[in-house]
């Protein structure tokens, strides 16, 4: 997937919630490729565009379960958290 | 595994700058037309798409650049943007710039190039097996006080079969070959005669072939010889197919079995420096030839010429062999009472043999030279410092800017790392040059003194030097940095205000320390001169301006050691004869003389009795037999104190003659008439004739031994000097000589051509060299020192200008002024100079041993270098001095008031 792909993938599975800004894009994926979660290449998009693409390598994806999980722990706490105020007006 | 996929990226970013800059933009140029042709898709017009895809994205350069320190690049682009920053200001201040690479170059230089003599020497591993565990072993002779005799052989195999605390030992003894080349003339080669132990116990390996067998080494043997490498090179251009053939030395054929390498020498110029007597030795050099130790000299407890080495066995140290061997030689003084009373052992570490004289000197130096590299640190520190103020301005215009501490600390650090950088260029070709100089002028006792040069290692040394300099300074100006406040460095007071006045007296402790160092070193120098100078005016006792020498040695083959004949051995009696005739018609020769040993050689030593006072001289010291023509005396200007000269009345067959010298004659006939006392040695006594002066055989710094001269018809030698006076220059003469030999013998190696004052020169070498190098060392501490203190004068004044400027409006004179500012820097040498006093009192320990004649504490170098150095701080502020007297006031104050 290129770069413009993710930023239009992203708005789309957030409904339009989150918007990313190119400016954050390039070099947050610049670092991941130095990490080594990722690597890109150049390749013709259907339009004949050149392009260049993103995948992730199985370091990446072992990255990305640690990131999950790590996210789901936190986003869990802030939530328990959350449901428990009682002016969210959800059950107690 | 994400390590190098990091290291990776950020190489391939390193190298391929360009191409990804140019990737990214494309990247992101397809980023905006993807977003605009989704927006014309929406219904928005293609000019208005594409501009808010722009927006949308932000400006391109700014991700570009973002993305860019994304991938690692920041520090490289800002480690060459310092560099281009350091370059620009070290070319700005081209006099500060070269004053510090020379500074640092000098004291890097010294540095590396004292180091690669301490390194070759000192640090390299000793070419045997484990060489810590090997002992000399020596014979001591309580009557004459000896401490370090070779043995005897039957001596040699008590100790070997009895002692315990040694595993093995080997005896060995130097020798001289004429080596007969397969043309032009015989050459004389250093040979070494050693038992077959010699190699296993030392852990020595051929080259090519075998070492002897315990066969060779038995009197009778095969005539077998061991080649050493330098010779094998040389002469036989390294041929493996040398091994079976045959040379010819001291006109004798000899198998070659084996080749050694040229490590195999190791320390043996030192054993035998070390030695009370030895065998004839050509020190220093290569051993070229090894011979088995087979035959002579092995009957007789009476005769000493054996080295001994041993290897302490497991378990056992220095002290227990020390005991042990002490032991057997007590229960052998009982057992040979005709020879052995009064004998004992001495055992001493390899170690300290071979390197116990030099390690002192080296010592010294290595002091020295790294106090060289302080002075010029400090030095260059301090200019860093002076020009650090100067930068204030310029370093609070980048803090304003935002240029973190960090940054800062960075630029500052390339910029001293390049500075050092450059002196250490300038100081490794400073050491280059300056070991190719000093090769000439080494020491000859200096262990491997040959294989000294630059290499990797000391290149290695050098570098860490370097760096390690390098990051000391890149320390100084970011401490400063620390201090400076923006607010006031803008508006111009950063210079003269506000922590100006701590650098001050930071700089002026550095410069007390420098000149304390300096006067420290300088101190030293002049103590080790005064030696040196004393040494030189010693009188030897005979006439060295105009004599010139060539040594020679007769081979056995055609001049035999025959005894039953001795001492009418016509083949000898004839040699001497003819070239005493041929020499004497040397055009300029005003006197000529044979003799067994030039009076700058040792010689040998013999016990020896007076006839009638037997009892009592048996606790006699040894006398030195000196073998002479009777031209002798007259050619080395000896005075004769009573009775008469040997001359021609004394003959081969006559009364046996010898006369003694002052030395002699006071140790042995206090209060006696010699004249006419009868003393024996070597079986003979002999009727004394007459008593001379006193001549330094054991060198310049040491007193002449009690000794004898016999005349040469009467005593005739396989080996000899001619010695020949000349009316002048006696340099020319030198080839004269060497054909005088050749003409009555043509086939005699002949070698030790020199004028004696050479010889003389030769042998206060270690002396020069060490005197020459650390004056050199002080010299360029001192001169550093006074950059120093002239740097932080004119400072200081720089900084009081505004001060001196008021003064002089308010009526101070230029003299008054000068007094002022030279009273500041006077205060600094006096410090300096007191505790560079103090300092040379406590390290003057260190030169005890290389003293000659003046005292660790002579008051006179004492009371002159302060003076010296004072005076050169005095010219050193009388500059700046005179610069702020002629100040015009108006200037002063204007310039001061600030833009």
């Amino acid at each position: 997937m290129h770069g413009w792909g993710i930023t239009q993938r992203i708005e789309q599975l957030s409904s339009q919630a989150l918007q990313v800004n190119q400016g954050t894009l390039y070099p947050a994926l610049e670092r991941m490729k130095r990490k080594g979660w990722i690597r890109s290449e150049w390749r013709i998009t259907e339009n004949n565009r050149r392009a260049r693409y993103y995948e992730l390598t199985p370091a990446g994806r072992r990255q990305l379960v640690v990131e999950r999980a790590a996210w789901e722990r936190s986003s869990g706490a802030v939530n328990g958290i959350l449901r428990w105020a009682p002016e969210a007006g959800g059950a107690r | 595994m994400s390590f190098l996929s990091d290291l990776r990226a950020r190489l391939g970013s390193l190298f391929g700058r360009a191409r990804a800059d140019r990737e990214l933009n494309e990247e992101l140029r397809f980023h905006v037309a993807m977003q605009a042709e989704a927006l014309e898709r929406e219904g928005v017009p293609p000019e208005e798409a594409r501009r808010r895809a722009l927006i949308a994205l932000g400006r391109i350069a700014q991700t570009e650049e973002e993305t860019r320190d994304a991938r690692g690049l920041r520090w490289l682009e800002d480690l060459i943007r310092d560099l281009r920053h350091a370059r620009r200001q070290l070319f700005r201040t081209p006099g500060f710039t070269l004053t510090g690479i020379l500074t640092l170059g000098l004291g890097i230089g010294a540095t590396t190039a004292i180091f690669s003599v301490v390194d070759q020497v000192l640090l390299r591993r000793v070419p045997f097996e484990d060489p810590s565990r090997l002992v000399m072993v020596w014979e001591t002779d309580r009557r004459s006080g000896t401490s370090h005799e070779p043995s005897a052989w039957p001596d040699f195999v008590d100790f070997r079969a009895r002692a315990t605390t040694l595993s093995g030992m080997a005896t060995f003894r130097g020798g001289v070959g004429n080596l007969t080349p397969l043309e032009g003339p015989p050459v004389r080669v250093a040979a070494m005669l050693v038992s077959h132990e010699y190699f296993p116990l030392l852990g020595v390996k051929p080259l090519l072939g075998r070492v002897f067998d315990a066969e060779e080494d038995q009197p009778g043997g095969t005539q077998v010889v061991l080649l050493g490498e330098t010779l094998w090179r040389a002469r036989y251009a390294a041929d493996p197919e040398v091994i079976g053939r045959t040379v010819r030395i001291n006109e004798n054929d000899f198998q070659v079995i084996g080749v050694l390498p040229a490590s195999a020498d190791f320390g043996l110029d030192q054993i035998h420096e070390r030695a009370d007597y030895h065998a004839q030795y050509l020190a220093p050099g290569r051993i070229e030839v090894w011979l088995p130790g087979s035959g002579s000299q092995r009957d007789s407890r009476q005769t000493h010429p054996f080295l001994q080495i041993g290897r302490l066995a497991p378990g056992a140290d220095l002290a227990a062999a020390a005991e042990e061997l002490g032991r057997i030689a007590g229960d052998l003084e009982a057992e040979y009472p005709n020879s052995n009373t009064a004998r004992g052992a001495n055992v001493e570490s390899l170690d300290a043999v071979v390197f116990g004289p030099v390690r002192p000197v080296l010592l010294l130096l290595v002091v020295a030279v790294a106090l060289v590299l302080v002075v010029a640190c400090v030095n260059v520190a301090n200019l860093l410092l002076a020009r650090g103020a100067t930068r204030a301005t310029e370093i609070a215009v980048r803090s304003a800017l935002g240029a973190g501490g960090r940054r800062l600390g960075r630029q500052f650090l390339v910029e001293a790392l390049l500075l050092a950088g450059l002196g250490g260029v300038v100081g490794v070709g400073l050491a280059w040059g300056g070991l190719r100089a000093l090769a000439g002028m080494l020491p000859a006792d200096l262990p491997r003194a040959d294989q000294i040069g630059l290499d990797l290692s000391v290149l290695g040394m050098s570098l860490v030097v370097t760096l390690v300099v390098g990051i000391v300074f890149g320390w100084v100006p970011t401490l400063q940095a620390r201090r400076v406040d923006p607010m006031n460095a803008i508006r111009g007071e950063g210079g003269s205000k506000g922590g100006g006045r701590s650098r001050t007296r930071l700089r002026e402790m550095l410069v007390v320390a420098e000149l304390a160092l300096s006067v420290a070193l300088v101190l030293s120098a002049g103590l080790l001169v005064r030696s040196l100078w004393t040494v030189l005016r010693v009188d030897p006792g005979f006439e060295v301006e105009r004599v010139v020498k060539a040594e020679y040695q007769l081979p056995q083959s055609r001049y035999p050691r025959d005894f039953s004949r001795w001492p009418a051995i016509d083949e000898i009696q004839s040699f001497n004869r003819q070239l005493l005739d041929e020499a004497a018609r040397i055009p300029g020769a005003a006197s000529v003389a044979l003799a067994g040993a030039h009076p700058l050689d040792r010689g040998f030593t013999n016990s020896f009795v007076v006839v009638g006072r037997e009892a009592e001289s048996e606790n006699w010291p040894e006398l030195a037999l000196r073998v002479v023509s009777p031209g002798y005396f007259e050619t080395m200007g000896l005075t004769l104190t009573e009775g008469r000269l040997i001359d021609g009345r004394d003959r081969v067959d006559g009364v046996p003659v010898a006369m003694i010298n002052e030395a002699a004659r006071r140790r042995f006939f206090e209060d006696r008439e010699p004249v006419g006392q009868q003393i024996r040695f070597w079986g003979t006594s002999r009727e004394v004739i007459g008593v001379v002066s006193d001549e330094r055989f054991y060198g310049v710094t040491e007193e002449a031994p009690p000794a004898t001269y016999v005349p040469l018809v009467q005593a005739p030698m396989q080996g000899g000097v001619l010695l020949v006076r000349m009316g002048a220059d006696p340099r020319p003469a030198g080839p004269l000589l060497r054909d005088a030999i050749r003409a009555i013998d043509p086939e005699l190696a002949v070698y030790g051509v020199e004028p004696l004052a050479e010889t003389l020169r030769a042998s206060v070498a270690e002396r020069r060299f060490t005197a020459l190098l650390i004056g050199l060392f002080a010299a360029i501490t001192v001169l550093l020192a006074l950059v120093g203190i002239h740097g932080v004068i004119s400072y200081a004044t720089a900084q009081r200008s505004q001060e001196i400027g008021l003064r002089v409006a308010l009526g101070a004179t230029g003299g008054q002024v000068t007094g002022m500012v030279m009273r500041s820097g006077l205060v600094l040498a006096v410090v300096g100079t007191g505790l560079g006093l103090i300092g040379a009192m406590i390290g003057s320990a260190l030169l005890r041993g290389l003293l000659f004649g003046v005292g660790r504490f002579d008051p006179l170098t004492y009371l002159a270098v302060p003076v010296i150095v004072l005076g050169a701080t005095a010219l050193a502020t009388l500059l700046p001095a005179l610069r702020a007297s002629r100040a015009e006031p108006v200037e002063v104050l204007r310039g001061a008031a600030g833009p």
